[in-house]
């Protein structure tokens, strides 16, 4: 298929010069050829710690979920601490006010991790990260530790702050005796959110849609109680009815606030039991995302 | 340097990317064709490892590209330009990423420099034009400085300045010995920027050579001849002539003559010959976008049946030159040749289309003309 | 261009809503979870008919049990509802949407319509399938589609979770987005709802949430189940969760109309 070639082929392609450049942009790239003068380290997890800091830090997303936490957290628990007298804490510790708003609160920080990978996801930056970093899995722990030791810290510290108020203003003698350790269990509350939010994190990861993760989580936290007490009503399904009515979310946060021992029940799992069981569902959950979040095409 | 060997990626019962084997040398701009649909982007994403292979294996300098310990200092890549957080500002995301491999932080502020979005860098991304989100895509392949690039339609939804600036910057890079390997679907810029090309269709390997070479193989110049009208015979004694001597000749509505298959001087020499007076010889070469057209015609994945304007407008008559019917063509009266020819070679494309539909599916594709 | 036309638009919008894979998927829960569920409860409630005291068979409500599902189901209609109406806001298409449709009231009651259409049809669906399988399992305590009202609470489970959906959708219009309305709206009708309509004290106005209201279209047995009373009737329940979607729809509507998308 040739034509009448007078003048050879055009050379279509080395005519790039007949414009000029029109800015200063055209010519910016320093000539760095094959061997660039930037270090080249290799990548560890710290490098990722760093990046998902700045990630987390850098949207409005965490300031909004980890800000309304606080404002639920404090603002009930102090008024609720403003509200009671010594006496009530006689059955109670004093960080159990934070209870009442860390039921509400729980919910952000669920939020806060299902967005923590599924914003990724759905922006597409997940596609340049993990081009950026192909070891995946570095990016997931780096996401994991980061979300943990940031969520970790400031419901703590928000039940702490109810806590120490409760202690300042109810510290008397009227109180009751408190010893130490009852600080061990709004610890580990403060423990069993974080751990709902890496849960969230991981359904995130498995689901990769905000929306439909959050839908997930809520339903985690608020079906039980109600499934629970629909079988409870029928004498077959009662017993499994009990069974999720003793293990759920809300009544373990209570639990571990010093709230159901106030309770008559008779035998209600403690402490222990309900960690046990949301770390069971959570290491699942984490481990399930480790699985899948290597293998699928982004 | 990016070699392909035998990569497939099927999804479900679709075959996105068959067989295909090629490899991308450094030191050139390497410019990766196809339609719509041909199984560019998944290419690419199976390079830099977002999609697995179903069969078949890619490597970077010799390695899968999950295997380099550094990836970001290898291989820089942008693949969509709206893979941004909008809630983050450009040099927070640039941080970020850069972060992930330890790249230093004075890195981001010089590939800001670079893509020149410095006075943008701490704006949030959701208010960035598809324009700006290019460039901070640009500069987020660039923070590696690697000796790998890949670029998915890098320039779309930039201004010709912006194109311009573009095309210097990957010839620039693979000047510096880097390997640069570029898909877009504007023709006219692939034939400015690239020394070699890929083209592919339905998956499959099409064409693998150098952009020249391309042309010249999958596309046919000719040489427009005009005789005088002062001669009322002369057009016909012309064509008797060059059909004589073995060339193929069309009559274009104007009465000019498009003849392929003789050299200039051969064609100067008939016409003298036979004691015919020119009034044009005029040489026409074929465009990358014609070459293209060609070679791809039937490989085009969303066929222009789909074309829903088919069903909403009148068709159109074809502004180009009606000789796509090679045996028999248009009569036309050869009133206003003095008139500036229909833009050839390099002008306006030169698509062979069966059908109006089809004709303007092209002609949406490449709107742009670059000279 | 004829897209403007109002059937322009929900031509539109039903392409949209059927090309989102989020749309199979809430929907399809929605119907698999009630029918589900309903089912399991009924295999229960048949296995334990025999204990019941001759009072509690009196209120059996056949209808109401095979329908229990839909407290779960529900979940997955405000999922859907919210999805319809955020995924605009989150993918940016709102911008390209307002583009083609300036007239902001058509595009908005266009995809409302289209929408609410789709997770009626679907509300329907798993009405009557959780209800024909509801009775199947029930056996001796099942009611007949040609009983007393219950084709009324049948069509009426459809019409909820219509209602559900569009009330949902509302929701997202006003907050803008999937993510707070979600947060929002499940633990509203799944805790606050229920903790509402269960405390004594807070059940005299608790009876007028659009959910508790709505439901009652479903009962066939008045005072049934839940043992509760009210002092609206079925369809006048229904209609006062007409009134809430309808001042939810448009407080959605004035925010569109009035902020930049």
């Amino acid at each position: 298929m040739t034509g009448p070639t007078p003048s050879g082929p055009v050379p279509a392609a080395a005519t790039p010069g007949a414009t000029t450049p029109g800015g200063a942009t055209g010519t910016a790239v320093r000539p760095a050829g094959y061997s660039s003068p930037l270090p080249t380290p290799r990548p560890h997890l710290g490098h990722a710690l760093a990046s998902e800091w700045t990630k987390l830090v850098s949207v409005r997303s965490t300031l909004w979920t980890l800000g309304s936490l606080v404002v639920v957290v404090v603002g009930i628990g102090l008024l609720f601490v403003a509200q009671s007298s010594d006496r009530d804490y006689i059955g109670l510790t004093f960080a159990t006010p934070a209870l009442f708003g860390l039921l509400v609160g729980q919910i952000a920080v669920m939020v806060l991790g299902v967005l923590t990978i599924t914003s990724e996801h759905a922006t597409g930056l997940v596609r340049t990260t993990f081009t950026a970093a192909p070891e995946r899995h570095r990016v997931l722990t780096a996401k994991y530790l980061v979300f943990s030791a940031t969520a970790f810290t400031v419901v703590s510290a928000a039940v702490f702050v109810v806590g120490l108020a409760g202690q300042i203003v109810h510290g008397g003698s009227a109180a009751g005796a408190h010893p130490a350790n009852e600080w061990s269990g709004a610890l580990l509350g403060s423990l069993y959110v974080t751990l709902l939010g890496i849960l969230a994190l991981a359904v995130g990861a498995l689901i990769r849609h905000s929306a439909g993760a959050i839908a997930v989580m809520l339903g985690f936290v608020t079906l039980p109680p109600v499934i629970g007490a629909m079988l409870n009503i029928w004498e077959a399904a009662a017993p499994t009815g009990q069974v999720i009515l003793e293990h759920n979310a809300p009544v373990a946060l209570m639990t571990l606030f010093g709230m159901q021992e106030s309770d008559v029940s008779l035998d209600m799992p403690g402490p222990g039991i309900h960690m046990l069981v949301i770390l069971v569902v959570t290491g699942a959950a984490v481990i399930a995302s480790y699985l899948t979040v290597g293998r699928r095409d982004v | 340097m990016i070699e392909a060997v035998g990569l497939t990626k099927r999804f479900g019962a679709k075959t996105a990317v068959d067989q295909l084997s090629f490899q991308v040398k450094p030191g050139h701009v390497t410019g990766f064709l196809g339609p719509n649909g041909s199984g560019k982007s998944t290419t690419m994403r199976m390079i830099v490892g977002l999609d697995r292979p179903t069969s078949g294996h890619v490597t970077i300098n010799g390695r899968p590209f999950r295997d380099l310990p550094n990836a970001q200092r290898h291989v820089g890549a942008l693949l969509d330009a709206k893979a941004v957080h909008g809630g983050r500002r450009a040099r927070t995301h640039l941080l970020a990423v850069a972060q992930l491999s330890g790249i230093p932080e004075k890195r981001v502020d010089e590939v800001l420099a670079v893509v020149g979005l410095q006075d943008t860098a701490r704006q949030r991304t959701k208010g960035f034009s598809l324009g700006m989100g290019q460039r901070l895509g640009i500069a987020t392949a660039l923070l590696g400085d690697p000796q790998v690039l890949l670029f998915d339609e890098p320039v779309n939804g930039l201004d010709p300045e912006g194109i311009l600036w573009v095309r210097n910057l990957m010839r620039q890079l693979a000047a510096e010995g880097r390997t640069v390997f570029v898909s877009s679907h504007l023709m006219s810029e692939m034939a400015l920027t690239a020394d070699h090309l890929i083209v592919i269709g339905r998956g499959r390997l099409l064409a693998e050579m150098g952009t020249q070479e391309f042309i010249t193989h999958n596309s046919a110049g000719f040489a427009r001849v005009r005789a005088a009208d002062t001669h009322p015979d002369g057009r016909d004694t012309m064509a008797a002539a060059l059909t004589g001597a073995g060339a193929r000749v069309l009559k274009e509505p104007d009465g000019a003559l498009r003849v392929t298959g003789l050299e200039l001087p051969h064609i100067a020499d008939l016409a003298h010959g036979a004691g015919v007076r020119l009034w044009e010889l005029s040489p026409h070469r074929a465009s990358l976008e014609e070459a293209y057209m060609r070679l791809t015609q039937s490989s085009v994945e969303y066929a222009s049946t789909e074309d829903p304007r088919a069903e909403l407008w009148e068709p159109e008559p074809p502004s180009v030159p009606a000789w796509e019917d090679e045996e028999e063509a248009p009569q036309a009266p050869a009133a206003a040749f003095y008139a500036p020819p229909p833009p050839a070679a390099g002008g306006q494309p030169f698509l062979m289309p069966g059908s109006p539909g089809e004709l303007a599916a092209a002609a949406k594709n490449h709107p742009e003309e670059s000279r | 261009m004829t897209v403007s036309s109002f059937p322009g638009i929900l031509n539109s919008e039903w392409t949209k809503i059927r090309t989102v894979a989020s749309t199979t998927w809430t929907l399809a829960s929605a119907l698999v979870v009630t029918v589900g569920s309903s089912a399991a409860l009924c295999a229960v409630v048949s296995a334990t008919l025999d204990d019941m005291t001759p009072q509690e068979r009196l209120t059996f409500d056949p209808t109401m049990a095979s329908f229990v599902g839909m407290t779960f189901g529900q979940l997955a209609m405000i999922v859907f509802g919210v999805l319809v109406v955020g995924t605009e806001y989150s993918s940016g298409m709102i911008r390209t949407s307002l583009a083609a449709v300036p007239r902001r009231v058509s595009f908005f009651f266009g995809k409302l319509t289209v929408a609410t259409a789709l997770a009626l049809v679907v509300g329907l669906a798993t009405s009557f399938l959780s209800f024909f399988l509801g009775q199947v399992i029930l056996g001796d305590a099942s009611v007949g589609i040609g009983g007393d009202n219950v084709l009324r609470a049948v069509i009426g489970g459809g019409l909820y979770m219509a209602m559900i959906a569009l009330f949902s959708m509302g929701v997202a219009a006003i907050l803008r987005g999937s993510v707070l309305a979600i947060c929002m709206l499940i633990p509203f009708f799944l805790v606050i709802s229920n903790i509402l309509g269960g405390v004594p004290a807070t059940r005299k106005w608790a009876q007028y949430l659009p959910d508790q209201a709505g439901a009652k279209i479903m009962q066939v047995v008045p005072g049934g189940m839940d043992g509760s009373t009210t002092t609206y009737g079925p369809w006048g329940g229904f209609g006062i969760m007409v009134l809430w979607t309808a001042a939810v729809v448009l407080g959605g509507y004035l925010v569109l109309k009035k902020r930049d998308a």
